[in-house]
């Protein structure tokens, strides 16, 4: 990495993780660039989305560093040895980093306003004057707005997936992950879904996005890795892994999703 | 600590033998009452399910009564009420009749809640099948039932074992009484009311343990059913 | 008719028992569920196999012997050791003992119907495990817990008769000391059932409204 080029805001160091005997993830090492969209994109249980939630520490990695800009998330130096971070301590570092997950999780008894500007008033401690301004403009982004009032069971699948990405945003995030974000939601239902994160990328959002959808993950990411195994098998611009991948295994998994989404 | 249980071994063999002779009393009357308590529960389940009105608000009655009295109070009455009406029972037959009185109306709601659960389609698939509705009550609908129905039912029973100790306090010669009378005897209150404790739960917590594991299994059973 | 007029002459007497069956219910109550509540929480949070098993020893012991035993050791047993609590003390220890591991597993079950979804969801927007139980967790659950909680609460004031066995002045007390002394067994049982009746159906009744309330402010 020479000096001259820009330096990475979201660095993930020889990342493991291993479930008892599993071992999911095997020295995972990927940089993020402020304003760089990454696509990680593999079979199932190649571990992209247990990668994904170890770079907020929703699950806990069992070796390896996450590092955010120059902080260190999850852990911190106790002399000589790192120690976990406790839920409460990590709370201002999940701050940054905003996630959007498969099954949305809104929380059901609040409205979709509340949803969105919890975050905000209790981690934040923000007004609620304040916090519902930004909430509202937020929902404006996802084209939600209007749905303020609403409750999340009143809602289609794609547009509680929106309201989650509201709510993601709201916490004014340097990075923002995406959990596989349209495999839950009906065919019809993804195209809204996408046509939101595609105006993000195009905002210069710093995102990384586990998704199924290939040709989406072509046309609006920046960069893509393909893993397999728990291992990265190749990574490079989003356009030249896709269309020419130099890897076996890449080709193959790229076939067969050709086929299921022709 | 260690002296305190140091009194135990003096009294040991005679302290056990009189609380085993309770504890004799004691199942009779909870597997009395218990079994007073299924049937009139069955009657009450069928009542509530049944096409006449009178008879199903009839049920519904007896339950919320029985459900807004305490226990004692209904014990008491039938010890001590019942005898100026002509009728005396003695302590164990007033206990069993009133842990079945209150229990049933428990034993209904549960054996109604067990039923009800089943989709109705399961009874529309034997009739259309060509069975009657007795074949395919005791054939499709009940023995299905039976497994989602075990586990309140064992947690009744236990229910009952405990209500049980309140017939102590109508001259019944079960487990609580004969540990109160040590009690009063031995001036070791704390010794004998741990002991009796220990009885109690030596019976009722295998049971409630089997009760959660049924429910665990009759839960996952029902899971993989549906692949 | 004079039955009548020693129907109503016995009420008072009663109702006054009535007022303490209710004083201890209440106390029992609060206690009953600030600790079963505790004890939910820390269930369902901590990771330490020894509170978990520890708590579950708690609740499995209170729940699989019957309270009458639970108040002698308290009421008996305690004085044996010196510590001699008054009669109404020893039955809302005793009661409230029973019901935090009665209502422990309730508010457990209620925090445990949420999907873990909600709580990774708190996570992920920067909240505290204390404002996600607060915030998220809690107004759910409790909602969740209501038609149980609501069972206790009319169980509790009939099981308050149960303190009458220490000679706690509740009604269940006055009355048999009534029989014993006027021989109106029917009429006095008959008033005891009818004054049981008249707290526990309102209570009932405020539940099903309360629920009713709740469920349709969402």
């Amino acid at each position: 990495m020479s000096n001259l080029v820009e330096p990475a805001l979201l660095r993930v160091c020889d990342l493991y993780k291993s479930y008892g005997d599993l071992e999911v993830l095997k020295g995972i090492s990927l940089e993020l660039k402020a304003g760089e969209t990454l696509s990680l994109i593999g079979p199932s249980g190649s571990g992209k989305s247990t990668c994904l939630r170890c770079i907020n520490y929703l699950e806990k990695p069992s070796r390896g560093e996450i590092w955010l800009g120059d902080e260190l998330i999850g852990q911190a130096r106790d002399g000589s040895r790192l120690r976990l971070l406790s839920d409460r301590e990590m709370a201002p570092q999940r701050l940054e980093i905003a996630m959007v997950f498969q099954l949305f999780y809104l929380w059901p008894h609040l409205n979709v306003r509340d949803n969105v500007a919890l975050g905000s008033i209790k981690a934040r401690g923000m007004p609620r004057k304040q916090a519902y301004e930004l909430a509202e403009a937020m929902l404006e982004k996802v084209h939600l707005r209007h749905k303020a009032d609403a409750y999340p069971e009143q809602l289609s699948g794609g547009q509680q997936q929106r309201v989650a990405i509201a709510r993601a945003l709201a916490q004014q995030p340097k990075v923002i992950l995406f959990d596989e974000p349209t495999s839950a939601l009906d065919p019809e239902l993804v195209g809204e879904v996408l046509a939101v994160i595609r105006e993000l990328a195009e905002e210069g959002r710093t995102m990384i996005m586990v998704t199924h959808e290939v040709r989406f993950a072509r046309d609006v990411a920046d960069r893509v890795i393909f893993m397999d195994g728990g291992h990265i098998v190749e990574q490079g611009p989003s356009a030249q892994v896709i269309d020419t991948p130099s890897h076996e295994r890449t080709r193959s998994f790229l076939g067969r999703m050709a086929m299921e989404q022709a | 600590m260690i002296s305190f249980f140091a009194q135990y071994p003096e009294y040991w063999s005679d302290w056990t033998a009189r609380l085993l002779q309770g504890g004799v009393v004691t199942a009779k009357l909870s597997l009395g009452g218990f079994a007073l308590a299924a049937l009139l529960g069955s009657l009450l389940t069928w009542a509530l399910r049944s096409p006449f009105a009178w008879l199903r608000r009839s049920a519904v009655y007896f339950i919320q009564g029985m459900r807004a009295l305490p226990l004692l109070a209904l014990l008491l009455a039938l010890y001590f009420s019942l005898p100026s009406l002509g009728l005396t029972l003695s302590g164990f037959e007033a206990g069993i009749l009133g842990l079945g009185l209150q229990g049933s109306a428990y034993i209904a709601e549960i054996l109604r809640g067990g039923l009800d659960a089943l989709h109705r389609g399961q009874r529309e698939s034997a009739i259309a099948v060509g069975l009657t509705p007795f074949q395919a009550f005791t054939a499709v609908i009940l023995p299905q039932a039976i497994r989602g129905m075990l586990p309140p039912l064992l947690n009744a029973y236990v229910s009952i074992l405990k209500d049980s100790s309140l017939c102590a306090l109508i001259a019944t010669d079960e487990l609580m009484l004969a540990a109160r009378a040590i009690a009063s005897e031995s001036f070791l209150p704390m010794h004998i009311f741990l002991l009796v404790g220990l009885f109690y739960f030596v019976i009722a917590f295998p049971l409630s343990l089997l009760s959660r594991v049924l429910e665990k299994r009759f839960s996952r059973g029902r899971k993989s059913l549906r692949g | 008719m004079s039955s009548l007029q020693t129907f109503f002459g016995l009420l008072p007497l009663l109702l006054s028992g009535a007022l303490t069956a209710l004083e201890i219910a209440l106390c029992t109550l609060v206690l009953a569920s600030i600790g079963g509540l505790v004890l939910a929480v820390w269930l369902t949070f901590s990771r330490s196999r020894l509170v978990q098993a520890g708590i579950a020893c708690f609740i499995e012991w209170m729940r699989n012997v019957p309270a009458l035993a639970h108040l002698f050791l308290i009421y008996f047993g305690l004085s044996y050791l010196g510590i001699n609590l008054p009669a109404w003390l020893a039955a809302i220890v005793g009661l409230s003992l029973v019901g935090s591991a009665v209502l422990c597993d309730i508010f457990r079950a209620g925090l445990q119907s949420l999907h873990v979804g909600q709580y990774e969801a708190g996570l992920a927007v920067g909240l505290t495990r204390v404002q996600i139980l607060a915030n998220i967790l809690l107004p759910q659950s409790l909602r969740r817990s209501l038609p149980a909680f609501a069972n206790y609460v009319t169980q509790l004031i009939k099981d308050t008769s149960i303190a009458s066995a220490i000679a706690v002045p509740e009604i269940m007390f006055l009355a048999r000391n009534l029989v014993t002394s006027t021989f109106q067994t029917s009429l006095i049982y008959f008033a005891v059932m009818c004054i049981y009746a008249a707290m526990i159906l309102p209570i009932g009744l405020g539940f099903i409204r309360l629920e009713r309330h709740w469920g349709s402010a969402r």
